[in-house]
């Protein structure tokens, strides 16, 4: 079995060079996922100068980890976005994220990118009485919000179900070839793309600059495409963090359903679809076990529970690969997409939940009119100082409470063990050296990997992710490597390494 | 009301003490230390805001020294929080303020 994403080794390798002298352009992106790079395409193509700074390789965050599902639903359902704002709202949402998809759609047929692009049906599958008076709430609210949908009592799944609320004509592609392929064609058409080129601090002002290691780029406008923005901003005390698990499966019948399958069980779903790769194997994915970043002890469980489930449906043959990765839920279930403020010359595109292949084409859309001076008609609706306060604060309490008891975890001479030397080979533990918390882990070949474990984003102290081998931080989603390298999340600086001779 | 205060604010103090030691350490200051210490003395100081608007004569030496010492103290959890570094001379103000603050209102409750 595989530790990574069916998508990540089914795609060619991009060889874009690092960044190693300064820039001046009109935009400059940070992040070359689906968002940055969707974003780098429209603004090259209507003229303006753009620079992609990708600290890794394009398409290698959550993009090239996700489930390739291209939706006008929601994850956290309509019906309850509908309940919080109103009807216009549901309505806004469903056209915004068609019209989403309709422009991935387009970018392909454009360039004739290969990249399993179809159009496929939505289904959000019940198995129990109680489970369809849940989906008939969503379909009278996809009714409402101008979709097209019906109840059926038939899925074309091996299992038994209550009834399946069904929208035709939505999508799926391997966005992981998709964004790789759309970075080819628009590199030097305006757009100057490099990997390895992480932006280690930001100064914003006019203009503004973003700094690497070997260079740096000047721009009258940053958007912050990173899943979460870099750097301290208020919008973090508005996202929750959550990590969820995907295994990808043979199946002994060779009988691979078609479509998006999301299957309803209190309180989330399991997302299940299948995918054909370039070589004509194919694979059942199922996506779920959420939980918040950085909060579960021995995470590898969530695979087995995954497992289990698949089994428990489908004749599973054997799982072939198997990765995890985090997705933002906003406070008001609504994506925060645009300026920062509305003067601000800085864009963010966050809080997409798992919905973010489409929110993040969406926000490119957005963001680029916002640029450019076009009226975009959703941008209202996204808009990061948009004030719901009654909308929001149930989940904003629900998060920032939870933020503050990890912040009193932070417990003066207590750590997970007293000495380096009861960590075995293959585990991390925070250890408290001369007064300071130390993220310690021990790899395979015994060797010690010591770093601070107070988070650079904003101190909480964080935790071992025992499945993906980093260092979790629990409040705002950070992660580090074992060396303390910056992964994901708001974090800009590593973790310090600790040099110290005076080992417990 | 005041002798709740006198007690918030002695345990507030207690940790206090303790967090200072970390920042003329240059070390990490324990977070479940800085956000009992903080809220503790919040809510200390808002007894005494209560107290003084409920009694006369009211501590208004000691209320105005816990006023200025919980600025500091604000300010210095915020350079904190945002991983910036806290000048020792605010961390000893923010606690001879509150000291002092905590003497005079000593006295004056005896
Ligand atoms: C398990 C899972 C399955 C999902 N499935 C779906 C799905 O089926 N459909 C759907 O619509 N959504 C899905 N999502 C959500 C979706 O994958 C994400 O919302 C979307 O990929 C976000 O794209 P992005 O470009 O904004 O961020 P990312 O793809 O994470 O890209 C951000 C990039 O920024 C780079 N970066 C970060 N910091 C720096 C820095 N300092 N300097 C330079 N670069 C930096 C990263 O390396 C990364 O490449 C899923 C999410 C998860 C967790």
């Amino acid at each position: 079995m595989k530790k990574t994403s069916v998508w990540k080794d089914d795609a060619e390798a991009s060889h874009y060079s690092p960044l190693q002298t300064d820039l001046n352009v009109d935009v400059a992106i940070i992040g070359g996922g689906i968002t940055g790079i969707t974003a780098g395409y429209l603004l090259a193509h209507a003229g303006k100068s753009v620079a992609v700074l990708e600290a890794q390789q394009i398409g290698g965050g959550t993009t090239g980890f996700s489930t390739g599902n291209l939706y006008a639903v929601v994850d956290e359902r309509l019906y309850i976005l509908q309940s919080k704002f109103d009807t216009d709202t549901i309505h806004d949402v469903a056209a915004s994220r068609t019209a989403a998809i309709q422009q991935v759609e387009n970018i392909i047929r454009g360039f004739s990118i290969d990249c399993d692009f179809h159009r496929t049906p939505f289904r959000l599958i019940s198995e129990t009485e109680d489970d369809t008076s849940t989906l008939q709430r969503e379909y009278q609210a996809c009714l409402e919000a101008g979709l097209e949908a019906y109840i059926d009592t038939m899925a074309p799944v091996p299992f038994y179900i209550n009834a399946a609320l069904r929208i035709d004509d939505q999508a799926q592609f391997n966005p992981m070839q998709y964004v790789k392929a759309l970075a080819t064609h628009i590199q030097g058409t305006g757009c100057a793309i490099f990997e390895h080129s992480k932006v280690v601090s930001i100064k914003e002002g006019s203009p503004n600059i973003l700094y690497t290691e070997n260079g740096s780029v000047t721009a009258e406008n940053i958007i912050h495409a990173t899943h979460s923005p870099k750097g301290i901003m208020a919008v973090h005390s508005l996202l929750g963090p959550y990590r969820e698990y995907v295994l990808a499966a043979k199946l002994n019948s060779g009988d691979y359903p078609e479509g998006i399958c999301w299957v309803l069980n209190k309180p989330h779903h399991y997302s299940i679809r299948t995918y054909t790769s370039k070589s004509g194997e194919s694979y059942l994915l199922v996506l779920g076990e959420p939980h918040k970043v950085g909060q579960k002890e021995a995470n590898e469980a969530c695979f087995d529970s995954l497992e289990a489930y698949l089994r428990r449906r489908f004749d599973v043959k054997s799982v072939e690969y198997r990765w995890s990765a985090q997705h933002y839920k906003a406070a008001d279930s609504l994506p925060y997409i645009g300026a920062l403020h509305p003067k601000s010359s800085v864009y963010i595109a966050t809080g997409f939940a798992a919905d973010g292949l489409t929110y993040g084409t969406l926000a490119a859309m957005i963001i680029s009119d916002l640029i450019l001076g076009i009226k975009n008609p959703w941008s209202e609706v996204y808009a990061p100082h948009r004030h719901n306060p009654l909308k929001t604060a149930g989940r904003f309490i629900k998060e920032n409470v939870n933020v503050f008891a990890q912040y009193l975890k932070d417990i003066p001479y207590h750590a997970d063990v007293e000495t380096v030397s009861s960590i075995v080979p293959g585990e991390g533990k925070t250890v408290e050296i001369e007064g300071e918390k130390f993220a310690a882990y021990r790899d395979e070949s015994a060797e010690l990997h010591l770093v601070s474990a107070v988070c650079t984003h904003m101190k909480c102290i964080v935790n071992w992710n025992e499945e993906a081998k980093s260092w979790d931080c629990p409040c705002h989603g950070s992660r580090f490597t074992v060396d303390g390298q910056v992964i994901e999340g708001p974090a800009i600086a590593d973790l310090p390494k600790k040099e110290t001779n005076n080992l417990p | 009301m005041i002798i709740t205060a006198i007690d918030l604010f002695a345990f507030a103090a207690l940790l206090g003490v303790f967090l200072l030691v970390f920042i003329l350490k240059n070390k990490e200051t324990p977070k479940a230390v800085t956000f009992i210490h903080g809220p503790v003395a919040a809510i200390g100081l808002i007894l005494l805001i209560i107290y003084s608007f409920q009694y006369r004569p009211a501590p208004i030496a000691s209320l105005a020294l816990f006023i200025i010492a919980a600025i500091g103290g604000a300010a210095i959890s915020v350079l904190d929080i945002t991983g910036k570094s806290i000048p020792k001379w605010l961390a000893l103000l923010h606690g001879s303020l509150a000291v002092a603050g905590f003497i005079f209102l000593v006295a004056f409750a005896l």
